[in-house]
């Protein structure tokens, strides 16, 4: 991946065409993929290059662009598929990096380390961004068990738990359940279930659950855990 | 009669390929946390496929694979016992929502568990700024959990297999965050371990004759051993809070025929009996206890971690809420709060937070908008030291302390005081956008006495 030479015309031309379906270099917030991206550039882009020079004054609109998320790489791995980096001079201003590193950066680095350290760790990331892209992407599931509270004790738990059932989405898997009693004749229903992270949220769950308003009070989560 | 061992809530944090599930698992399987007859027609069905010599590996998997299919309950709770603890494990999943269930949950952490992984590449991984390390631990310091315990897993996987110097490499990465979070570091005990071959789990190995032992300087004495089943033995109980005075955050309110008026909630702190003149508040209602029951068993009194239910005289259940707090009205009654200030950290939010941002706080069981009314101050989240007078925005990664003031009326109380009513998750565009912890309150004084 790359995008050419980022300091010559058709770099930008690339990066404006990368950039015309995608607010950032990678995902949907500002990274330290931007900034790198960011910092190769040698000027303004010009202002017919619209999604590129769009980019631009958004990430140039960050004071402090070395506090924001994410790892820089080297260019070559950002960008459309198919095309290698050829920007001359590409390092990355490092230096100011450095500097703000101890106030800004949540998990800044511990220690000035020196070249040979660093240059070892950067060979074992290398290594470790090789084996890892060999294994199969494992999709990232929790275990749910949630309580589902009535409004008293005549409410039909029954009647309840198949409501709860009927909600389905994607990535949600019902599991089993069991009524526990509170007190003075109030049982809760305790049911388990698998969600996939990226697709099911508490709150979604909540939302849905707590909407059969004449059956539920409440939800809380009683457990969480990766599977 | 056998005594009942102290509960302990652990809490398994490290980076995604830290071999934490795998770790947890040794420990949920050779300590009496899988029940014994499915253990036995999983460790039958690994002879008959010839796989005894992969039993253990064989078994989590199906155990997994179980759980995958939610079709157990009692699975999804993973306990274990030590000599002296009761203990239930969670596995924390990288989930966008657990950190606010880890805050308000039922479940709160006493002890921090850092899985770190010292294969190769995997340990700088899981450091790197992009690993998930240094923000479980930052968070989990930041909620309150103060006892951390390090293992440094894969030690089978270090080139060469259990090497010396690849232990202390990690040791001093991992012991320069933590003190940076804010842990005191002698009292963090490190345990090379394999959690997959078991090296240094329940039994200690012989495959680490350099290794000394850990040790853990502490008040009262140091604890030494060289298991991680024996740093968890030897973690100190949770401080009992039953001398405090009562607060008991409602989760639901019921009407029940012929009973009456019945909250349910968890005690946190003090102790619940009948007879007792509460205060609800931000209700603002008294009324007295007349029983107490816990699964449909009646009780002469409650204590902190209680789950239960009381009946209360003369008060519909239209005035009580979840959200209310409920406190003895003769010892610190619960009161409102006009405004409090807390320290936040800014987890995810994607622009700036300026003053009058106003996201939904969810602390205990309350749920309520609140205006972040003051930047007071930005502080460096190691040091607690100031860095920066009355900022004007903070970003992600940013810690400070505020002035907030709830839109409608709240109960929360200071962290020092009460741990669970002073920590919160500010929640914003369905994600976790800050947490805190609550340093101190400005009570309501009561429209009553100015007006």
């Amino acid at each position: 991946m790359g995008f050419g030479d980022l300091r010559a015309a058709s770099g930008l031309k690339v990066l404006n065409g990368f950039l015309s379906e995608r607010s950032y270099i990678e995902g949907y917030v500002p990274s330290q993929a931007d900034v790198a991206v960011f910092d190769s550039l040698s000027g303004t882009p010009s202002a017919d290059l619209v999604h590129a020079l769009r980019w631009y004054h958004h990430i140039l609109s960050y004071s402090q662009r070395s506090s924001l998320p994410g790892v820089k790489k080297p260019l070559g791995q950002y960008g459309p598929p198919g095309l290698a980096d050829t920007t001359s001079g590409s390092a990355p201003s490092a230096p100011k990096e450095e500097e703000d590193d101890d106030d800004i950066d949540l998990f800044g680095s511990d220690e000035e380390e020196d070249e040979e350290a660093e240059r070892l760790k950067e060979e074992r990331l290398a290594q470790y961004a090789a084996k890892k892209s060999k294994k199969p992407t494992i999709i990232a599931k929790s275990s749910l068990l949630l309580d589902v509270k009535p409004w008293d004790d005549e409410t039909d738990m029954k009647q309840l738990e198949a409501l709860v059932r009927s909600i389905s989405m994607e990535g949600l898997l019902w599991g089993q359940s069991k009524l526990l009693p509170v007190g003075y004749g109030i049982q809760k229903l305790q049911i388990n279930c698998v969600i996939e992270d990226d697709k099911v949220g508490t709150d979604m769950l909540e939302e849905q659950i707590t909407a059969f308003e004449d059956f539920v009070q409440s939800m809380d989560v009683a457990a969480f855990n990766k599977i | 009669m056998v005594k009942e061992k102290t509960h302990v809530n652990v809490v398994i944090i490290g980076h995604v390929d830290s071999g934490k599930s795998t770790t947890t698992g040794h420990l949920v399987y050779k300590c009496g946390g899988v029940d014994q007859r499915r253990l036995e027609k999983f460790e039958k069905a690994a002879a008959e496929m010839g796989k005894s010599s992969f039993k253990f590996a064989w078994v989590l998997d199906k155990l997994k694979a179980e759980r995958e299919r939610g079709m157990t309950i009692d699975i999804s709770l993973m306990k274990f016992n030590t000599q002296r603890y009761s203990m239930t494990i969670i596995d924390a999943p990288g989930h966008r929502d657990f950190i606010k269930n880890m805050i308000t949950g039922t479940s709160q952490a006493d002890v921090a568990l850092l899985v770190v992984s010292a294969a190769q590449g995997e340990y700088e991984a899981g450091v790197s700024r992009s690993g998930q390390t240094r923000e479980h631990a930052l968070l989990a310091y930041t909620l309150g959990v103060k006892q951390i315990i390090v293992c440094v897993n894969k030690m089978d996987l270090t080139e060469p297999p259990f090497s010396q110097k690849r232990f202390e490499e990690v040791v001093r990465g991992v012991n320069g965050f933590l003190k940076k979070i804010g842990y005191e570091t002698g009292t963090v005990p490190f345990v090379p371990i394999s959690g997959w071959t078991g090296e240094n789990m329940i039994t200690a190995t012989q495959k680490m004759p350099w290794f000394q032992g850990w040790k853990s300087r502490r008040r009262g004495g140091n604890a030494i051993g060289r298991t991680l089943l024996e740093v968890l033995d030897s973690i100190q109980p949770p401080v009992r809070t039953i001398n405090k005075p009562l607060r008991l955050p409602l989760q639901d309110v019921y009407k029940i025929g012929g009973v009456g008026t019945v909250p349910v909630g968890k005690i946190e702190t003090g102790v619940l009996k009948p007879g007792m003149t509460l205060m609800f508040s931000p209700a603002k209602i008294t009324a007295e206890v007349k029983s107490i029951e816990m699964h449909h068993q009646g009780m002469e009194q409650g204590l902190p971690g209680h789950n239960v239910g009381f009946n209360i005289k003369n008060v519909a259940v239209k005035n009580l809420r979840r959200g209310d707090v409920a406190g003895n009205a003769q010892q610190d009654p619960p009161t409102d709060v006009s405004s409090f200030e807390a320290q936040v950290i800014i987890l995810n939010h994607p622009g700036k937070v300026k003053a009058g941002y106003s996201p939904v706080l969810d602390c205990h069981t309350a749920h309520v908008t609140c205006r972040f009314a003051e930047l007071k101050e930005k502080i460096d989240r190691r040091t607690g030291n100031k860095v920066e007078d009355d900022p004007q925005l903070l970003i992600s990664g940013d810690a400070a302390t505020v002035k907030m003031i709830p839109i409608k009326p709240m109960c929360v109380e200071s962290f020092f005081s009460y741990p669970s009513l002073g920590r919160f998750a500010a929640r914003d565009l369905k994600q976790t956008v800050a947490v805190g912890v609550i340093k101190s309150v400005v009570k309501e004084q009561g429209s009553k006495l100015k007006a």
